[in-house]
Protein backbone atom coordinates (compact mmCIF):
# COMPACT_ATOMS: atom_id res chain seq x y z
CA UNK A 1 0.00 0.00 0.00
CA UNK A 2 1.16 3.57 -0.94
CA UNK A 3 -1.51 5.42 0.88
CA UNK A 4 -3.11 3.99 3.66
CA UNK A 5 -5.95 5.84 5.57
CA UNK A 6 -7.50 4.49 8.89
CA UNK A 7 -10.74 6.10 10.32
CA UNK A 8 -10.19 9.02 9.58
CA UNK A 9 -12.05 12.06 11.22
CA UNK A 10 -12.62 15.59 10.39
CA UNK A 11 -15.32 17.87 11.84
CA UNK A 12 -16.47 21.09 11.35
CA UNK A 13 -18.36 22.12 15.02
CA UNK A 14 -21.37 19.49 14.03
CA UNK A 15 -20.93 19.08 10.70
CA UNK A 16 -19.30 15.75 9.98
CA UNK A 17 -17.01 16.31 6.67
CA UNK A 18 -14.97 13.13 7.12
CA UNK A 19 -16.53 10.79 9.23
CA UNK A 20 -14.06 7.69 9.83
CA UNK A 21 -12.77 7.14 6.66
CA UNK A 22 -10.65 4.27 6.12
CA UNK A 23 -8.85 4.28 2.87
CA UNK A 24 -6.26 2.37 0.90
CA UNK A 25 -4.54 3.34 -2.24
CA UNK A 26 -2.00 1.06 -4.04
CA UNK A 27 0.83 1.47 -5.34
CA UNK A 28 1.10 2.16 -9.03
CA UNK A 29 -2.90 2.42 -9.35
CA UNK A 30 -5.45 5.07 -9.83
CA UNK A 31 -7.65 5.20 -7.17
CA UNK A 32 -11.12 6.94 -7.91
CA UNK A 33 -12.85 9.11 -5.65
CA UNK A 34 -16.41 10.22 -6.35
CA UNK A 35 -19.38 11.17 -4.13
CA UNK A 36 -21.79 14.13 -4.49
CA UNK A 37 -21.08 17.31 -4.07
CA UNK A 38 -20.50 17.80 -0.20
CA UNK A 39 -19.84 14.99 0.58
CA UNK A 40 -16.10 15.59 1.94
CA UNK A 41 -14.07 14.78 -0.91
CA UNK A 42 -12.23 17.64 -1.04
CA UNK A 43 -11.84 17.68 2.97
CA UNK A 44 -10.69 14.22 2.89
CA UNK A 45 -7.79 15.72 0.12
CA UNK A 46 -7.07 18.35 2.58
CA UNK A 47 -6.97 16.42 5.12
CA UNK A 48 -4.54 13.92 3.07
CA UNK A 49 -2.22 16.91 2.52
CA UNK A 50 -2.15 18.38 5.53
CA UNK A 51 -4.09 21.77 4.72
CA UNK A 52 -7.03 20.85 7.24
CA UNK A 53 -5.56 19.02 10.68
CA UNK A 54 -6.84 15.60 11.47
CA UNK A 55 -9.08 15.24 14.54
CA UNK A 56 -8.76 11.78 15.01
CA UNK A 57 -7.54 8.59 12.83
CA UNK A 58 -4.16 7.63 11.00
CA UNK A 59 -2.48 8.15 7.73
CA UNK A 60 0.62 6.74 6.33
CA UNK A 61 2.67 7.30 2.93
CA UNK A 62 4.12 4.07 2.79
CA UNK A 63 6.29 4.44 6.29
CA UNK A 64 5.75 7.81 7.04
CA UNK A 65 2.87 8.64 9.36
CA UNK A 66 0.91 12.02 8.12
CA UNK A 67 -1.56 12.77 10.81
CA UNK A 68 0.22 16.15 11.95
CA UNK A 69 2.47 17.34 9.75
CA UNK A 70 1.71 20.31 8.30
CA UNK A 71 1.21 20.87 4.54
CA UNK A 72 4.78 21.89 2.94
CA UNK A 73 6.12 18.62 5.07
CA UNK A 74 3.57 15.98 3.43
CA UNK A 75 4.74 18.02 0.07
CA UNK A 76 7.99 17.09 0.83
CA UNK A 77 7.50 13.09 1.83
CA UNK A 78 5.80 13.13 -1.79
CA UNK A 79 2.48 13.97 -1.77
CA UNK A 80 1.53 16.17 -4.49
CA UNK A 81 -1.46 17.90 -5.34
CA UNK A 82 -3.42 19.74 -7.54
CA UNK A 83 -6.48 22.27 -6.99
CA UNK A 84 -10.39 22.00 -7.64
CA UNK A 85 -10.01 26.01 -8.55
CA UNK A 86 -6.63 26.40 -10.42
CA UNK A 87 -4.14 28.16 -8.20
CA UNK A 88 -1.17 28.66 -10.10
CA UNK A 89 1.16 31.56 -9.80
CA UNK A 90 -0.40 33.95 -12.18
CA UNK A 91 2.28 36.65 -12.70
CA UNK A 92 4.95 34.19 -12.92
CA UNK A 93 5.72 32.47 -16.28
CA UNK A 94 4.60 28.77 -17.00
CA UNK A 95 8.30 27.79 -16.73
CA UNK A 96 8.53 29.64 -13.10
CA UNK A 97 5.89 27.78 -11.86
CA UNK A 98 7.57 24.59 -12.68
CA UNK A 99 10.83 25.59 -11.66
CA UNK A 100 9.47 26.58 -8.05
CA UNK A 101 7.64 23.08 -7.77
CA UNK A 102 11.67 21.99 -7.55
CA UNK A 103 11.95 23.63 -4.65
CA UNK A 104 12.21 20.52 -2.53
CA UNK A 105 15.23 19.20 -4.42
CA UNK A 106 16.89 22.41 -5.20
CA UNK A 107 20.17 22.98 -3.17
CA UNK A 108 20.29 25.76 -0.80
CA UNK A 109 21.85 28.25 -2.89
CA UNK A 110 21.99 31.38 -0.54
CA UNK A 111 25.60 32.04 0.37
CA UNK A 112 26.22 31.19 -3.80
CA UNK A 113 24.16 34.07 -4.06
CA UNK A 114 26.02 36.34 -2.63
CA UNK A 115 29.31 35.80 -4.23
CA UNK A 116 31.03 33.38 -1.32
CA UNK A 117 30.54 30.06 -2.75
CA UNK A 118 31.19 29.27 -6.50
CA UNK A 119 27.18 29.48 -7.98
CA UNK A 120 25.72 26.28 -9.26
CA UNK A 121 25.42 27.43 -12.97
CA UNK A 122 24.95 23.72 -13.81
CA UNK A 123 22.73 23.04 -11.25
CA UNK A 124 20.34 25.89 -13.00
CA UNK A 125 20.37 24.61 -16.49
CA UNK A 126 19.82 21.58 -15.70
CA UNK A 127 16.22 22.40 -13.69
CA UNK A 128 15.39 24.85 -16.52
CA UNK A 129 16.12 21.47 -18.89
CA UNK A 130 13.75 19.11 -16.16
CA UNK A 131 11.08 22.25 -16.22
CA UNK A 132 10.74 22.21 -20.19
CA UNK A 133 10.39 17.88 -19.89
CA UNK A 134 8.16 18.45 -17.96
CA UNK A 135 5.83 20.70 -19.69
CA UNK A 136 6.69 18.19 -22.65
CA UNK A 137 5.47 15.30 -20.30
CA UNK A 138 2.28 17.48 -19.40
CA UNK A 139 1.30 17.79 -23.27
CA UNK A 140 2.68 21.63 -23.41
CA UNK A 141 4.98 22.92 -26.14
CA UNK A 142 8.16 24.64 -24.81
CA UNK A 143 6.84 28.08 -26.71
CA UNK A 144 4.72 28.31 -23.58
CA UNK A 145 7.59 28.19 -21.11
CA UNK A 146 8.09 32.01 -21.20
CA UNK A 147 4.11 32.98 -20.92
CA UNK A 148 2.58 34.32 -17.79
CA UNK A 149 0.24 31.21 -16.25
CA UNK A 150 -2.58 33.84 -16.28
CA UNK A 151 -2.37 34.11 -20.07
CA UNK A 152 -2.95 30.47 -20.88
CA UNK A 153 -5.87 28.59 -21.92
CA UNK A 154 -7.82 27.11 -19.07
CA UNK A 155 -6.99 23.65 -20.46
CA UNK A 156 -3.52 24.35 -20.68
CA UNK A 157 -3.32 25.58 -17.03
CA UNK A 158 -4.60 22.62 -15.40
CA UNK A 159 -1.93 20.78 -17.69
CA UNK A 160 0.72 23.17 -15.92
CA UNK A 161 -0.65 23.04 -12.76
CA UNK A 162 -0.09 18.82 -13.08
CA UNK A 163 3.41 20.04 -14.48
CA UNK A 164 3.98 21.81 -11.18
CA UNK A 165 2.87 18.84 -9.38
CA UNK A 166 4.70 16.82 -10.82
CA UNK A 167 7.65 18.50 -10.42
CA UNK A 168 7.70 17.83 -6.57
CA UNK A 169 9.22 14.56 -8.17
CA UNK A 170 5.81 13.02 -5.91
CA UNK A 171 4.98 9.49 -4.86
CA UNK A 172 1.62 10.10 -5.35
CA UNK A 173 -0.69 12.46 -7.33
CA UNK A 174 -4.20 13.80 -5.90
CA UNK A 175 -5.84 15.47 -8.97
CA UNK A 176 -8.81 17.35 -7.41
CA UNK A 177 -11.29 17.34 -10.20
CA UNK A 178 -9.02 17.70 -12.85
CA UNK A 179 -11.47 17.58 -15.91
CA UNK A 180 -13.91 20.55 -13.79
CA UNK A 181 -15.12 22.84 -16.94
CA UNK A 182 -13.68 21.13 -19.62
CA UNK A 183 -15.23 20.59 -22.93
CA UNK A 184 -15.93 16.61 -23.97
CA UNK A 185 -12.57 16.87 -26.42
CA UNK A 186 -10.77 18.38 -23.34
CA UNK A 187 -11.54 15.94 -20.84
CA UNK A 188 -10.46 12.98 -23.48
CA UNK A 189 -6.88 14.88 -23.43
CA UNK A 190 -6.81 14.90 -19.71
CA UNK A 191 -8.26 11.42 -19.51
CA UNK A 192 -5.02 9.62 -21.85
CA UNK A 193 -2.84 12.48 -19.66
CA UNK A 194 -4.08 10.49 -16.37
CA UNK A 195 -3.63 7.19 -18.34
CA UNK A 196 -0.01 8.20 -19.81
CA UNK A 197 1.00 9.52 -16.06
CA UNK A 198 0.32 6.16 -14.53
CA UNK A 199 1.52 3.89 -17.04
CA UNK A 200 5.06 5.57 -16.12
CA UNK A 201 4.58 4.49 -12.75
CA UNK A 202 3.20 7.45 -10.67
CA UNK A 203 0.38 6.25 -8.32
CA UNK A 204 -2.52 8.91 -8.64
CA UNK A 205 -5.85 9.38 -6.52
CA UNK A 206 -8.59 11.14 -8.82
CA UNK A 207 -11.38 12.72 -7.85
CA UNK A 208 -13.84 13.60 -9.86
CA UNK A 209 -17.79 14.36 -10.47
CA UNK A 210 -17.46 13.06 -14.48
CA UNK A 211 -18.16 9.44 -13.78
CA UNK A 212 -17.28 8.72 -17.16
CA UNK A 213 -14.04 10.01 -16.31
CA UNK A 214 -13.37 8.12 -13.34
CA UNK A 215 -15.59 5.17 -14.20
CA UNK A 216 -13.33 4.89 -17.52
CA UNK A 217 -9.65 5.44 -15.94
CA UNK A 218 -9.88 4.08 -12.40
CA UNK A 219 -9.16 0.58 -11.28
CA UNK A 220 -10.86 1.02 -7.95
CA UNK A 221 -13.02 3.33 -6.70
CA UNK A 222 -14.28 4.55 -3.61
CA UNK A 223 -17.68 6.57 -2.91
CA UNK A 224 -17.78 9.00 -0.58
CA UNK A 225 -21.16 10.34 1.18
CA UNK A 226 -21.98 12.56 3.77
CA UNK A 227 -18.44 11.89 5.13
CA UNK A 228 -18.72 8.56 5.21
CA UNK A 229 -17.15 5.84 2.46
CA UNK A 230 -20.13 3.95 1.33
CA UNK A 231 -18.79 1.47 -1.02
CA UNK A 232 -15.54 0.86 -2.42
CA UNK A 233 -14.40 -1.79 -5.46
CA UNK A 234 -13.63 -1.88 -9.07
CA UNK A 235 -16.34 0.79 -10.73
CA UNK A 236 -18.55 -1.84 -11.78
CA UNK A 237 -19.18 -3.26 -8.74
CA UNK A 238 -19.45 0.43 -7.25
CA UNK A 239 -21.74 1.16 -9.98
CA UNK A 240 -24.36 -1.57 -9.08
CA UNK A 241 -24.20 -1.09 -5.93
CA UNK A 242 -27.70 -0.96 -4.24
CA UNK A 243 -26.60 1.74 -1.94
CA UNK A 244 -24.43 3.77 -3.97
CA UNK A 245 -27.49 3.68 -6.17
CA UNK A 246 -29.45 4.57 -3.92
CA UNK A 247 -27.25 7.34 -1.71
CA UNK A 248 -26.23 9.11 -4.44
CA UNK A 249 -28.76 11.28 -5.52
CA UNK A 250 -31.07 11.82 -8.92
CA UNK A 251 -31.77 7.80 -9.64
CA UNK A 252 -33.02 7.83 -12.81
CA UNK A 253 -30.54 10.22 -14.43
CA UNK A 254 -27.57 9.49 -11.84
CA UNK A 255 -27.63 5.12 -12.93
CA UNK A 256 -27.97 6.03 -16.52
CA UNK A 257 -24.89 8.29 -16.39
CA UNK A 258 -23.14 5.25 -14.47
CA UNK A 259 -24.67 2.63 -16.69
CA UNK A 260 -22.88 4.91 -19.87
CA UNK A 261 -19.54 5.32 -18.47
CA UNK A 262 -19.51 1.53 -18.10
CA UNK A 263 -20.20 1.47 -21.79
CA UNK A 264 -17.58 3.69 -22.68
CA UNK A 265 -15.11 1.16 -21.01
CA UNK A 266 -12.92 -1.06 -23.37
CA UNK A 267 -14.83 -4.51 -22.44
CA UNK A 268 -17.24 -4.13 -20.44
CA UNK A 269 -20.78 -4.37 -22.24
CA UNK A 270 -23.56 -2.06 -20.84
CA UNK A 271 -27.67 -3.10 -20.69
CA UNK A 272 -28.60 -2.10 -24.04
CA UNK A 273 -31.23 0.31 -22.70
CA UNK A 274 -28.58 2.85 -21.61
CA UNK A 275 -26.21 2.54 -24.34
CA UNK A 276 -28.45 3.69 -26.44
CA UNK A 277 -28.29 7.21 -24.67
CA UNK A 278 -26.81 10.45 -26.04
CA UNK A 279 -23.70 10.21 -24.47
CA UNK A 280 -23.67 13.95 -24.28
CA UNK A 281 -26.67 13.48 -21.73
CA UNK A 282 -25.90 11.27 -19.29
CA UNK A 283 -22.73 12.61 -18.14
CA UNK A 284 -23.24 14.43 -14.83
CA UNK A 285 -20.75 17.26 -13.29
CA UNK B 1 15.57 73.49 -12.71
CA UNK B 2 18.48 75.49 -11.21
CA UNK B 3 19.38 72.44 -9.38
CA UNK B 4 19.69 70.09 -12.54
CA UNK B 5 21.44 72.75 -14.46
CA UNK B 6 23.94 72.29 -11.61
CA UNK B 7 24.16 68.96 -11.50
CA UNK B 8 25.48 68.75 -14.95
CA UNK B 9 27.18 72.27 -15.23
CA UNK B 10 29.17 71.93 -12.22
CA UNK B 11 29.20 68.37 -10.74
CA UNK B 12 31.93 68.82 -7.96
CA UNK B 13 29.90 72.12 -6.59
CA UNK B 14 26.64 70.56 -6.82
CA UNK B 15 28.07 67.83 -4.78
CA UNK B 16 29.74 69.84 -1.95
CA UNK B 17 26.43 72.06 -1.97
CA UNK B 18 23.95 69.30 -1.72
CA UNK B 19 25.33 66.77 0.95
CA UNK B 20 22.59 66.42 2.75
CA UNK B 21 20.61 65.64 0.52
CA UNK B 22 22.47 63.15 -1.37
CA UNK B 23 22.98 61.46 1.56
CA UNK B 24 19.12 61.39 2.50
CA UNK B 25 18.31 59.97 -0.80
CA UNK B 26 20.95 57.03 -0.30
CA UNK B 27 18.95 56.58 3.05
CA UNK B 28 15.83 56.42 2.26
CA UNK B 29 17.02 54.03 -1.08
CA UNK B 30 18.26 51.61 1.32
CA UNK B 31 14.91 51.71 3.82
CA UNK B 32 13.27 51.21 0.21
CA UNK B 33 14.81 48.21 -0.51
CA UNK B 34 13.85 47.00 3.11
CA UNK B 35 10.17 47.54 2.15
CA UNK B 36 10.77 46.09 -1.13
CA UNK B 37 11.62 42.67 0.48
CA UNK B 38 8.70 42.60 2.42
CA UNK B 39 6.53 43.12 -0.45
CA UNK B 40 8.26 40.72 -2.37
CA UNK B 41 7.36 38.17 -0.26
CA UNK B 42 3.86 39.33 -0.39
CA UNK B 43 3.44 40.99 2.97
CA UNK B 44 2.29 43.97 2.99
CA UNK B 45 4.09 45.12 6.09
CA UNK B 46 4.91 49.08 7.59
CA UNK B 47 6.88 48.42 10.38
CA UNK B 48 10.10 49.81 8.43
CA UNK B 49 9.31 53.34 10.67
CA UNK B 50 9.55 51.25 14.00
CA UNK B 51 13.25 49.46 12.97
CA UNK B 52 14.62 52.60 11.63
CA UNK B 53 13.72 53.88 15.28
CA UNK B 54 15.41 51.01 16.89
CA UNK B 55 18.46 51.46 14.98
CA UNK B 56 18.50 55.56 15.22
CA UNK B 57 17.85 55.31 19.35
CA UNK B 58 19.91 52.08 20.35
CA UNK B 59 22.84 53.42 18.50
CA UNK B 60 22.66 57.22 19.27
CA UNK B 61 22.14 56.13 23.39
CA UNK B 62 25.04 53.68 23.37
CA UNK B 63 27.43 56.86 21.59
CA UNK B 64 25.98 58.98 24.52
CA UNK B 65 26.26 56.71 27.26
CA UNK B 66 28.86 53.94 26.89
CA UNK B 67 30.98 56.09 24.71
CA UNK B 68 31.91 52.93 22.39
CA UNK B 69 32.79 52.89 19.06
CA UNK B 70 30.11 53.36 16.23
CA UNK B 71 30.58 50.53 14.15
CA UNK B 72 29.88 48.22 17.68
CA UNK B 73 27.45 50.76 17.94
CA UNK B 74 25.53 50.28 14.52
CA UNK B 75 25.98 46.91 15.27
CA UNK B 76 24.05 45.93 18.34
CA UNK B 77 21.36 48.38 17.36
CA UNK B 78 20.84 45.88 13.92
CA UNK B 79 21.13 42.99 16.24
CA UNK B 80 18.47 44.41 18.29
CA UNK B 81 16.19 45.43 15.15
CA UNK B 82 16.68 41.77 14.23
CA UNK B 83 15.57 40.20 17.39
CA UNK B 84 12.27 42.85 17.86
CA UNK B 85 11.63 41.55 14.27
CA UNK B 86 11.65 37.76 15.56
CA UNK B 87 9.29 38.66 18.79
CA UNK B 88 6.90 41.01 16.44
CA UNK B 89 7.17 38.76 13.32
CA UNK B 90 5.87 35.80 15.33
CA UNK B 91 2.73 37.06 16.21
CA UNK B 92 2.16 39.27 13.13
CA UNK B 93 3.08 37.48 10.25
CA UNK B 94 0.13 35.15 10.78
CA UNK B 95 -2.07 38.35 9.31
CA UNK B 96 -2.38 39.42 5.45
CA UNK B 97 -2.83 42.04 3.24
CA UNK B 98 -4.46 45.46 4.99
CA UNK B 99 -4.57 43.53 8.48
CA UNK B 100 -1.19 42.52 8.55
CA UNK B 101 -0.44 46.78 7.45
CA UNK B 102 -2.48 47.63 10.65
CA UNK B 103 -0.52 45.33 13.11
CA UNK B 104 2.28 46.99 11.49
CA UNK B 105 1.41 50.36 12.26
CA UNK B 106 0.22 49.03 15.50
CA UNK B 107 3.61 48.11 16.26
CA UNK B 108 5.51 51.41 15.06
CA UNK B 109 2.93 53.57 17.29
CA UNK B 110 2.84 51.71 20.11
CA UNK B 111 7.14 51.75 19.96
CA UNK B 112 7.08 55.70 19.46
CA UNK B 113 4.16 56.84 21.44
CA UNK B 114 4.62 53.71 24.18
CA UNK B 115 8.51 54.06 24.58
CA UNK B 116 10.24 56.51 22.66
CA UNK B 117 8.03 59.42 24.10
CA UNK B 118 7.52 57.84 27.47
CA UNK B 119 10.61 56.96 28.98
CA UNK B 120 13.11 59.68 29.94
CA UNK B 121 16.17 57.95 29.14
CA UNK B 122 15.33 58.56 24.96
CA UNK B 123 14.77 62.27 26.11
CA UNK B 124 11.18 61.97 25.21
CA UNK B 125 9.01 64.42 22.91
CA UNK B 126 12.46 66.37 22.95
CA UNK B 127 14.81 63.50 20.95
CA UNK B 128 18.38 63.08 21.29
CA UNK B 129 20.90 65.59 20.64
CA UNK B 130 24.82 63.89 19.99
CA UNK B 131 27.76 65.09 17.90
CA UNK B 132 27.76 63.94 14.33
CA UNK B 133 30.61 61.60 13.26
CA UNK B 134 32.40 60.20 10.01
CA UNK B 135 29.86 57.65 10.00
CA UNK B 136 27.45 60.15 8.66
CA UNK B 137 29.66 60.59 5.25
CA UNK B 138 28.17 60.49 2.18
CA UNK B 139 30.64 57.79 0.46
CA UNK B 140 29.49 55.09 3.54
CA UNK B 141 26.00 55.51 3.20
CA UNK B 142 26.22 55.03 -1.13
CA UNK B 143 28.34 51.90 -0.32
CA UNK B 144 25.75 50.27 1.74
CA UNK B 145 22.93 51.55 -0.41
CA UNK B 146 24.78 49.36 -3.43
CA UNK B 147 25.94 46.81 -1.22
CA UNK B 148 22.22 46.33 0.34
CA UNK B 149 20.74 46.27 -2.75
CA UNK B 150 23.32 44.06 -4.28
CA UNK B 151 22.74 41.32 -1.64
CA UNK B 152 18.61 41.62 -1.61
CA UNK B 153 18.92 41.37 -5.81
CA UNK B 154 21.22 38.43 -5.03
CA UNK B 155 18.87 36.62 -2.72
CA UNK B 156 15.67 37.35 -5.13
CA UNK B 157 17.52 34.97 -8.14
CA UNK B 158 18.23 32.30 -5.42
CA UNK B 159 16.15 29.67 -3.75
CA UNK B 160 14.78 32.02 -1.33
CA UNK B 161 13.50 34.25 -3.64
CA UNK B 162 11.60 32.04 -5.69
CA UNK B 163 10.03 30.77 -2.84
CA UNK B 164 9.48 34.45 -1.85
CA UNK B 165 7.51 34.79 -5.18
CA UNK B 166 5.93 31.84 -5.08
CA UNK B 167 4.54 33.07 -1.22
CA UNK B 168 3.84 36.74 -2.93
CA UNK B 169 1.25 34.25 -5.59
CA UNK B 170 -0.37 32.47 -3.63
CA UNK B 171 0.77 30.98 -0.42
CA UNK B 172 -1.53 28.29 -0.74
CA UNK B 173 -0.54 26.48 -3.63
CA UNK B 174 3.43 27.52 -2.41
CA UNK B 175 2.49 25.26 0.54
CA UNK B 176 1.37 21.67 -1.78
CA UNK B 177 5.22 22.79 -3.12
CA UNK B 178 6.60 21.60 -0.02
CA UNK B 179 7.58 25.76 0.71
CA UNK B 180 7.78 26.29 4.50
CA UNK B 181 5.11 29.60 4.36
CA UNK B 182 5.77 30.51 7.62
CA UNK B 183 9.80 30.45 8.00
CA UNK B 184 10.34 32.16 4.19
CA UNK B 185 8.00 35.04 5.51
CA UNK B 186 10.57 35.33 8.70
CA UNK B 187 13.00 35.10 7.07
CA UNK B 188 12.02 38.40 4.66
CA UNK B 189 10.75 40.41 7.39
CA UNK B 190 13.79 39.91 9.97
CA UNK B 191 16.08 40.48 6.99
CA UNK B 192 13.82 44.27 6.11
CA UNK B 193 13.81 44.42 9.94
CA UNK B 194 17.48 44.71 9.74
CA UNK B 195 18.00 46.82 6.34
CA UNK B 196 15.53 49.18 8.07
CA UNK B 197 17.28 49.74 11.64
CA UNK B 198 20.63 50.39 9.89
CA UNK B 199 19.17 52.60 7.64
CA UNK B 200 18.08 54.37 10.94
CA UNK B 201 21.02 54.23 12.58
CA UNK B 202 23.01 55.71 9.63
CA UNK B 203 20.75 58.70 9.60
CA UNK B 204 20.91 59.51 12.90
CA UNK B 205 24.28 59.56 12.59
CA UNK B 206 23.89 62.19 9.70
CA UNK B 207 22.05 64.57 12.00
CA UNK B 208 23.26 66.06 15.44
CA UNK B 209 19.50 65.26 16.03
CA UNK B 210 17.30 62.17 16.98
CA UNK B 211 13.70 63.77 16.23
CA UNK B 212 11.32 61.17 17.46
CA UNK B 213 8.34 62.97 15.63
CA UNK B 214 5.35 61.02 13.14
CA UNK B 215 7.53 62.47 10.33
CA UNK B 216 10.36 60.75 11.64
CA UNK B 217 9.61 57.33 13.25
CA UNK B 218 5.66 57.39 12.82
CA UNK B 219 2.86 56.34 10.14
CA UNK B 220 3.67 59.37 7.99
CA UNK B 221 7.17 58.01 7.50
CA UNK B 222 5.83 54.27 7.09
CA UNK B 223 3.30 56.27 4.06
CA UNK B 224 6.38 57.71 2.57
CA UNK B 225 8.18 54.57 2.42
CA UNK B 226 5.24 52.49 1.04
CA UNK B 227 5.33 55.31 -1.84
CA UNK B 228 9.40 55.10 -2.58
CA UNK B 229 8.15 51.00 -3.07
CA UNK B 230 5.20 51.65 -5.20
CA UNK B 231 6.38 54.36 -7.24
CA UNK B 232 9.41 52.79 -8.22
CA UNK B 233 7.98 49.25 -8.83
CA UNK B 234 8.26 46.51 -6.63
CA UNK B 235 8.74 43.54 -10.00
CA UNK B 236 12.63 44.50 -9.32
CA UNK B 237 15.14 45.44 -6.46
CA UNK B 238 15.94 48.96 -8.20
CA UNK B 239 12.50 50.10 -8.59
CA UNK B 240 12.10 51.11 -4.48
CA UNK B 241 15.10 52.83 -4.88
CA UNK B 242 14.17 54.89 -8.22
CA UNK B 243 11.05 55.63 -6.51
CA UNK B 244 12.94 57.15 -3.26
CA UNK B 245 14.92 58.57 -5.53
CA UNK B 246 12.36 60.73 -7.40
CA UNK B 247 10.16 61.26 -4.16
CA UNK B 248 13.03 62.62 -2.41
CA UNK B 249 13.81 64.70 -4.70
CA UNK B 250 10.08 66.05 -6.24
CA UNK B 251 10.77 69.46 -4.23
CA UNK B 252 13.21 69.93 -6.71
CA UNK B 253 11.81 68.48 -9.82
CA UNK B 254 8.89 70.76 -9.18
CA UNK B 255 10.87 73.99 -7.92
CA UNK B 256 8.56 76.31 -10.83
CA UNK B 257 5.51 75.27 -9.20
CA UNK B 258 6.47 77.62 -6.29
CA UNK B 259 3.12 77.42 -3.74
CA UNK B 260 1.47 74.99 -5.38
CA UNK B 261 4.23 71.96 -5.29
CA UNK B 262 2.32 70.07 -3.00
CA UNK B 263 -0.74 69.97 -5.73
CA UNK B 264 1.40 69.26 -8.84
CA UNK B 265 3.91 66.40 -6.98
CA UNK B 266 0.48 64.84 -5.83
CA UNK B 267 -0.82 64.93 -9.77
CA UNK B 268 2.60 63.39 -10.93
CA UNK B 269 2.24 60.02 -8.34
CA UNK B 270 -1.78 59.89 -9.19
CA UNK B 271 -0.40 60.13 -12.85
CA UNK B 272 2.34 57.15 -12.40
CA UNK B 273 -0.13 55.28 -10.61
CA UNK B 274 -2.58 55.15 -13.15
CA UNK B 275 -0.54 55.19 -16.24
CA UNK B 276 2.29 53.02 -14.77
CA UNK B 277 0.32 50.76 -11.94
CA UNK B 278 3.40 48.74 -11.99
CA UNK B 279 5.69 50.97 -10.43
CA UNK B 280 8.36 53.15 -12.50
CA UNK B 281 10.62 50.20 -12.92
CA UNK B 282 8.15 47.69 -14.15
CA UNK B 283 8.81 44.34 -15.70
CA UNK B 284 9.19 46.35 -19.20
CA UNK B 285 11.98 48.37 -18.15
CA UNK B 286 12.72 51.75 -17.89
CA UNK B 287 10.32 53.47 -20.00
CA UNK B 288 7.12 55.01 -19.01
CA UNK B 289 5.81 55.20 -22.37
CA UNK B 290 7.02 52.61 -24.45
CA UNK B 291 6.54 52.79 -28.11
CA UNK B 292 4.69 50.03 -30.34
CA UNK B 293 7.46 49.26 -31.96
CA UNK B 294 9.96 48.51 -29.17
CA UNK B 295 10.97 45.06 -28.05
CA UNK B 296 9.45 42.97 -25.41
CA UNK B 297 11.87 42.11 -22.65
CA UNK B 298 10.74 38.46 -22.54
CA UNK B 299 9.83 36.72 -19.42
CA UNK B 300 13.03 34.51 -17.55
CA UNK B 301 13.55 31.78 -15.59
CA UNK B 302 13.90 32.87 -11.90
CA UNK B 303 17.17 32.67 -11.32
CA UNK B 304 19.60 33.31 -14.31
CA UNK B 305 22.98 32.52 -12.49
Amino acid sequence: MLLRLDDVRRHFGGVHAVDGVSLDVEQGSIQGLIGPNGAGKTTLVNVITGYTRFQSGQAWLESDELSGLPAHRIAGLGIARTFQNIRLFKDLTALENVLIGMHVRRRDDTLAQLGTLPVFRGDEQERIKDAYALLESVGLPSSVGPRHAATLPYGDQRRLEIARALALRPRLLILDEPAAGMNPSEKQGMRELIERLNADGLTILLIDHDMRLVMGVCRRVAVLNFGKKIADGTPKEVSTDPTVIKRCAAPRERRASMRSARSNRPRARAPRRASRRRPSSTSRT
Amino acid sequence: MDFFIQLFSDPIGFWNSHTLLISQIGINGIVATSMFLVLYSGQLSLAAPGFMAIGAYTSVLMELYWHTPVVLNVAVAVILAGIVGLLVGLPVLRLRGVFLAIATIGFVEALRLGVILNVPITGEGLGLQHEADPLGGVPIILVSLVMVVFVVWRLTKGRLGSAWSAIRQDEIAALSQGIHVARYKMIAFILSALIASYAGALEAHLNFFVDPGDSQYGVTRAVQILTFAVLGGTGFVIGPVVGALIVTLLPYIFEGAGDYINIIAGIFLIAVIIFRPQGIVGRGGLAIVRPAWWPRSRARAPSPG
